[in-house]
């Protein structure tokens, strides 16, 4: 019981991080690169 | 009459991929720009039409101020010809409305939710560019000229958003190969020439490190760098 609120604690505290998806990552590739070529 | 059909990220691979015979004429292969830090737009068509590597003093001038660049005609092979006519080029005498135009709905389309509908508007104003220029260009061929430039930025606008469509990629080189196919039976010289080409990242596309030439005549060219052209054109002018 005790293990079970320890669990309950740590997964509340802890950070949650959501992976990006292959297609935002790409998104966010293409567009980093037209920036630095001066399009946008 | 010497023309040059200048297409803005025409990609080998694709060229070959969808055996564009007309583009690839006699002659022809990859550019080397590995001269140039990035393979940017105005900094390889400015070098090319000066014939020399310009980068340095267009990139001092700031990302958004590099876009204003006018390079005189003085500075060019142009003036080797006695009527020559221009068509668009960046660098030179573009029309830098439409261009602006385009670069902002491209900005949009990364910060927008409905990207559906700026996507759609920014591929309808490149094709409608893309129209306008052919007709201008196709124009100029049959009048008077002794040299002729048309640029086509379809490839390369479409293309950043839409790489990875290859329907709509082949349909664009299509269009570009019959293009070359109606203006190659009128003239002498035909250099069609990109300044860089575009490999895919998902559906989008990134410019290559590495550009395409090809030429009506039986030449040999290992490599040629972008800045060597000016000078190709005018021994085969000189014959």
């Amino acid at each position: 019981m005790a293990k079970f609120n320890l669990l309950g604690i740590f997964r509340k505290k802890g950070k949650k991080t959501r992976k990006k998806s292959p297609d935002k990552e790409k998104e966010e590739k293409i567009k980093n690169r037209l920036r630095a070529l001066g399009y946008i | 009459m010497i023309v040059i059909f200048a297409i803005d990220a025409l990609e080998y691979n694709l060229v070959e991929e969808f055996n564009c015979e007309n583009l690839k004429q006699i002659s022809y292969g990859k550019t080397d720009i590995s001269e140039f830090s990035e393979p940017r737009t105005i900094v390889l068509w400015s070098s090319f039409i000066t014939g020399q590597n310009k980068e340095d003093e267009i990139l001092t001038k700031g990302n958004k101020e590099m876009w204003d660049t006018k390079i005189p005609i003085e500075q060019t092979f142009f003036t080797k010809f006695k009527n020559p006519k221009v068509i668009d080029l960046p660098g030179y005498n573009y029309d830098k409305n439409a261009h602006n135009k385009s670069r902002i709905l491209l900005k949009n389309f990364f910060e927008t939710d409905n990207k559906g509908k700026v996507l759609e508007e920014y591929n309808r104003d490149a094709f409608e560019h893309h129209r306008k220029v052919r007709d201008e260009f196709l124009e100029a061929i049959n009048a008077k000229h002794d040299f002729v430039l048309g640029y086509f930025s379809v490839a390369d606008v479409v293309g950043h958003l839409n790489f990875g469509h290859k329907e709509m990629m082949q349909s664009i080189y299509n269009e570009l190969d019959d293009i070359a196919k109606q203006i190659r039976q009128k003239i002498d010289i035909l250099l069609i020439i990109s300044d860089h080409g575009m490999e895919g990242v998902g559906r989008f596309g990134d410019h290559s490190n590495y550009g395409f030439w090809s030429l009506n005549k039986k030449i040999v060219l290992k490599n040629p760098k972008i800045t060597d052209f000016a000078k190709i054109l005018l021994s085969l002018k000189n014959g």
